[in-house]
């Protein structure tokens, strides 16, 4: 009679089997693990009524350690979600500016301008900062775009350009070069080719202006602008409104 | 005894109904399946600016599963975590929205026709494509998509994630909610961001710059050399009824008024002579009037105006005043409040200079004295 019980038990589950899916960092054929820590010396979530917190104790080994062709995350606690920071104009970043009228042009001497950005990105294999917006462009009925650098070039005054870079330069000292926090062992991120030469200044709509190829913490980039003009650039209010667009690949 | 049969009789009749049982649901068996993490994920916004509607996001992954089948594709967006079916639910609040009626543009699984959609309610975070036409992954051939009906976060330098999903089934995908993923093939998650845009004015005054000189003016209207001019020959400089004697001098003009610089020229001698003209008290040598040619012992007093040269831009003589050379004319506005147009440009111009050649000649009845004259130039922008 027990034997015959156990048949019908065995009978109903595997009819009302379900599919596994397996999204989870360990797994086998009838089991999976997520985020376990095996062992003593660890605890995520140990919670009271208002905090968590994620502790550990006696960690042998933490961190990310890289070949060419694979990546692990080592300790107690690894979280397993992919993240992206990106903050324009946030105090993290030592350099950071607020001025947003940058008063009259002149033929005489350029204009600069400054704003910064940090990106931040976990189990990535790295991401890519662009510009979107277009260059500077009057108001009024007949609208006048200032002519951007788009194959790069030095700072002219009198001869109409607009560009930036995301380094340090010395004409006109403006900018900073990328800083990697807390320092260059946990963040990789750096200015793209055409904006990473000091002095030179480069705008294209669209254009990838700064990258990390890996994993990266916090890097503050300085974007510094450049305004000239002519004689015969048109009067009227120039506005530059920018987006920075980080994508992260994972 | 008799009981004891009966029931080992009833345990063999109810085993045999649950074989028949087994046996019946045979092709409700399903084999596990496994689902893989896709690869290579990202997704590309147009724009980060915050609450910017039409936004474009290009979705592209690799999927994990080489051969299988892709009849539906999940993109769901949650503002707390990227992980498949979450105990935490997705949260919304702030978040990204597909809008009620979702499009995607550049399908690279290109068999049938794929249809999206969305479900639940404001805001419509979850994008659901189905196409049951049998579409394959490759592990070797990115899936990329745009989703051309995004709406951004509406706060800023906000981190927020989207669940990526694939489904053998038009069905799996159709019945998707974030708490109950279903069935599906592949999956992974992004990690997105919007941040603030960066605003930066400026302003261009209008301009203009104008000057005279006797030499021709160097960039910038430097270089310049007051134009004292003396009309005549020999030495002393004289007028007299044998020829036609000339001066010069020079305009330059830069402005960035886009509709034009005007010229115009006042005589000094508003009255007592005709067409203003070169007074030596009450004595005068007229102004010539209309544009022509001056001849040697008539007296008359003229300018010609060339088309201008050099710099950025086109300054052109007024035709009472050139450009033909060898001509001249001095008309009767010279002595107007606002004086007579000499010469003008049609937009911009930058360092364009105009040569002026001032001539004078004598009658054998003029009056011997120095006859002089004060032009006034002034050019007025238009912009």
């Amino acid at each position: 009679m027990v034997s015959g019980l156990a048949l019908i038990v065995l009978v109903l589950n595997v009819t009302h089997g379900v599919s596994l899916a397996c999204n989870s960092q360990s797994c086998s054929t009838n089991y999976q693990v997520n985020e376990l820590f095996f062992g003593t010396g660890a605890q995520n979530d140990a919670c009271s009524s208002s905090y968590c917190a994620n502790q550990t104790i006696g960690e042998t080994g933490v961190g990310q350690s890289n070949s060419t062709n694979y990546r692990a995350q080592a300790g107690f606690n690894t979280d397993r979600s992919p993240s992206l920071t990106l903050i324009v104009n946030g105090p993290q970043c030592s350099y950071y500016n607020s001025v947003t009228n940058l008063g009259y042009l002149s033929t005489g001497s350029v204009t600069t301008g400054n704003a910064n950005f940090s990106v931040e990105s976990y189990l990535a294999s790295g991401y890519v900062v662009k510009t979107v917006g277009s260059p500077p462009t009057s108001n009024g009925p007949s609208p006048h775009t200032l002519a951007a650098l788009t194959s790069g070039g030095s700072s002219s005054p009198g001869t109409e350009q607009f560009g930036m870079n995301l380094v340090a330069n010395t004409s006109p000292n403006i900018g900073k070069n990328p800083q990697q926090l807390p320092d260059t062992s946990f963040s990789f991120g750096q200015a793209a080719s055409g904006y990473n030469a000091p002095n030179t200044f480069r705008y294209n709509n669209g254009e990838e202006i700064a990258d990390a190829t890996q994993s990266s913490g916090i890097t503050c980039y300085a974007l510094s602008y450049i305004f000239n003009i002519s004689t015969t650039t048109p009067d009227g209010l120039y506005t530059f409104n920018q987006s920075i667009v980080a994508t992260s690949t994972f | 005894m008799r009981l004891a049969f009966y029931g080992r009789a009833r345990l063999i009749g109810i085993a045999t109904a649950v074989a028949l049982l087994l046996i019946g649901n045979l092709p409700l068996l399903a084999p596990l399946v496994y689902a893989g993490q896709v690869t290579a994920r990202s997704i590309e916004m147009s724009s980060s600016q915050p609450s910017l509607t039409s936004v474009q996001y290009a979705v592209s992954f690799t999927p994990a599963t080489n051969g299988g089948v892709i009849n539906g594709i999940v993109v769901d967006f949650c503002m707390n975590s990227p992980l498949i079916g979450d105990s935490n639910g997705c949260t919304t609040t702030n978040g990204p929205s597909v809008t009620s009626s979702p499009a995607i543009s550049g399908m690279s699984l290109s068999i049938g026709t794929w249809t999206a959609s969305t479900n639940g309610s404001a805001p419509y975070h979850t994008l659901i494509l189905t196409n049951g036409s049998g579409n394959t992954g490759s592990t070797s051939t990115p899936v990329t998509f745009t989703i051309t009906t995004m709406v951004n976060p509406t706060t800023a330098n906000t981190t927020f994630f989207a669940r990526v999903l694939t489904y053998t089934t038009t069905g799996g995908a159709s019945s998707y909610t974030s708490a109950s993923p279903g069935s599906y093939e592949d999956y992974g998650g992004d990690a997105l961001s919007t941040a603030s845009v960066i605003s930066i004015t400026a302003t261009v005054s209008e301009t203009l710059t104008f000057c005279t000189s006797s030499s021709a003016p160097l960039s910038g209207c430097s270089g310049l050399t007051t134009p004292n001019l003396t009309i005549g020959h020999g030495n002393p400089p004289i007028l007299d009824n044998t020829q036609v004697d000339t001066a010069t001098a020079y305009t330059q003009i830069s402005s960035n008024d886009q509709s034009g610089t005007i010229v115009r020229m006042i005589d000094s001698n508003t009255s007592g002579c005709t067409n203003g003209g070169l007074k030596s008290g009450s004595n005068c040598i007229p102004g010539i009037g209309a544009f022509g040619s001056m001849s040697a012992g008539t007296a008359d007093f003229g300018l010609n105006v060339a088309n201008g040269t050099g710099g950025i831009g086109t300054v052109t003589a007024n035709p009472n005043y050139g450009p033909t050379s060898n001509k001249y004319g001095m008309g009767s506005s010279v002595t107007s409040t606002y004086g007579d147009p000499i010469e003008s440009s049609s937009g911009a111009t930058a360092n364009v200079n105009s040569l002026l050649t001032f001539a004078a000649t004598a009658s054998p009845v003029t009056p011997a004295g120095i006859y002089t004259a004060s032009m006034t130039l002034i050019a007025t922008g238009t912009f």
